[in-house]
């Protein structure tokens, strides 16, 4: 059963106070809260057994060696991919670089197109520019439909065969669509391109499985599925990386280095120079413990009644506008919305007054606000919620929702 | 006073204590009063706009940072 008050006790900062007021945090899109067992596995790692990994013939080197590989085989299982096929990066945003410049700048020719969509977060846009103004490639857009989500008309329509690189985000980090990826992924490897998935916001929603979906690669980061910052997550197809230099040179990517030459060591180590982020792997591996105990399924089915809830209690606001589908079904609990006339940061301040936590601006996805004209006024309020999250938050959200009406 | 730009082409100038909003809103004289309440008064001049927090934080929107420098010291000398 799904309880959330036992949930919540493992949170403490859920206990604080902002401006008097009990938090309340709907910022979980930009990065989640951490539960104790993450907490006190960075705080046991470096009081008891912390080491260099990899090289030494110590004990404590050896023992953190174990449990750094551990933890890839718990992230492994968790998405089901095999594991050497899971890269530890800093963050989506790196993993999504190590692609564009691994794979992208060495596959990709002057004739060639990349594909992305109008919804992609900065970093799965940056890195495609940089590629497409490298190689003299076209990078195309894809819009969206009248649900908020990827038109997949639209795609047919524009994929072809010189596109050789497909890379849209799974769950939009603004709009809370979910986009229909597997006919996305389908439709790429008919045309023989290789597809991205941006995994950042569907990771922390919903059981992700790489086999079934068959992307080619697919990222998220560790911060926003109660997992420490600094840790990412790049799964890439075993025989795509094998394929691949090289994204960083140095230590540990190696299994010989002569004077002019060097021979790099297997997959997954081939991509992961110099000494890992250690400590917040085997961190972000406690969390991935947490949400399986949780379950995955379980926790998908909770955010969906919330997100029913939130939808509901929208309707009775008047100068509140929804930026993204009214269907419950069809969405994550993450929403954007404007207010008639006050602007995005004056919402979200007047909020943070009663101590919830929501993100204003433009979720680092300027080109969406641009085409959903929401750049001149501001950008959009975004409530996101998670596990920890209840309908009585809810509930006191709108009630100050309302009185924001009232008052302004 | 802590000036911070803020996405969505903003900036916010935090207070360590209460402000007295019509003194500061007095300011600026060529501004439309848009908004006022007990807690704030939001001004606006085209695209320009200023919301004046009484708890202590003056919201800007659309301005440059020269020009927000420009009135960091206006509002420094009240
Ligand atoms: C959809 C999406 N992609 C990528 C990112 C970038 O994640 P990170 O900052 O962890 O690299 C985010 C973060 O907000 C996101 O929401």
């Amino acid at each position: 059963m799904f309880d959330v008050e036992k949930i919540r006790e493992e949170f403490p900062v859920l206990k604080r106070k902002i401006n008097n007021k009990k938090l309340i945090y709907f910022d979980n899109a930009a990065s989640t809260q951490k539960p104790k067992a993450v907490i006190e596995k960075i705080k046991e790692i470096y009081e008891n057994c912390y080491a260099n990994i990899h090289r030494g013939i110590h004990t404590l080197s050896q023992e953190l060696s174990d449990e750094y590989e551990n933890a890839r085989k718990i992230v492994a299982n968790f998405v089901n991919s095999n594991f050497e096929e899971i890269i530890f990066t800093r963050n989506t945003t790196e993993s999504i670089n190590l692609i564009a410049y691994s794979y992208a700048l060495k596959n990709l020719n002057k004739n060639d197109e990349i594909i992305i969509s109008v919804m992609e977060h900065h970093s799965n846009i940056l890195p495609w520019q940089f590629v497409s103004k490298k190689v003299g490639c076209k990078l195309t857009y894809v819009s969206l439909n009248k649900d908020y989500k990827i038109n997949v008309e639209e795609f047919k329509e524009k994929i072809n065969r010189n596109t050789k690189v497909v890379s849209i985000t799974h769950i939009s980090n603004v709009l809370g669509s979910i986009n229909d990826i597997e006919e996305i992924i389908k439709i790429s490897h008919e045309n023989e391109a290789i597809v991205i998935i941006d995994a950042a916001q569907s990771a922390p929603h919903t059981k992700i499985d790489v086999k079934k979906l068959d992307a080619d690669f697919l990222v998220f980061s560790s911060h926003k599925m109660l997992g420490p910052t600094g840790i990412g997550i790049l799964y890439g197809k075993k025989d795509i990386l094998e394929e691949m230099e090289p994204f960083l040179f140095g230590g540990d990517m190696i299994k010989d280095v002569d004077f002019y030459s060097a021979i790099w060591n297997d997959l997954p180590w081939k991509f992961e120079a110099g000494t890992p982020n250690i400590v917040d792997a085997i961190a972000f591996a406690e969390a991935v413990k947490f949400l399986e105990n949780i379950g995955m399924e379980n926790i998908e089915k909770y955010l969906n009644e919330l997100t029913k809830y939130f939808l509901d209690r929208f309707s009775e606001l008047r100068k509140f506008k929804l930026v993204g589908s009214r269907n419950y079904k069809n969405r994550a609990p993450i929403f954007s919305f404007i207010h008639d006339y006050l602007k995005s940061h004056e919402i979200a301040k007047l909020l943070d007054l009663e101590g919830i936590a929501v993100r204003s601006g433009y979720h680092c996805a300027h080109p969406l606000m641009k085409y959903l004209n929401l750049f001149e006024s501001g950008g959009t309020v975004r409530a996101s919620l998670y596990l920890y999250n209840t309908k009585e938050e809810i509930s006191y959200f709108f009630d100050i929702l309302k009185k924001i009406e009232n008052n302004y | 006073m802590k000036l911070r730009e803020i996405c969505g082409g903003a900036f916010s100038l935090k207070f360590d204590k209460e402000i007295e909003i019509e003194k500061i809103a007095n300011l600026f004289k060529d501004y439309k009063i848009v908004i006022k309440n007990e807690d704030s008064i939001k001004l606006s001049k085209k695209e320009k706009e200023i919301l004046i927090f009484k708890y202590g934080e003056i919201l800007f929107y659309n301005f440059k940072k020269d020009e927000i420098f420009e009135i960091l010291e206006i509002i420094k000398n009240v």
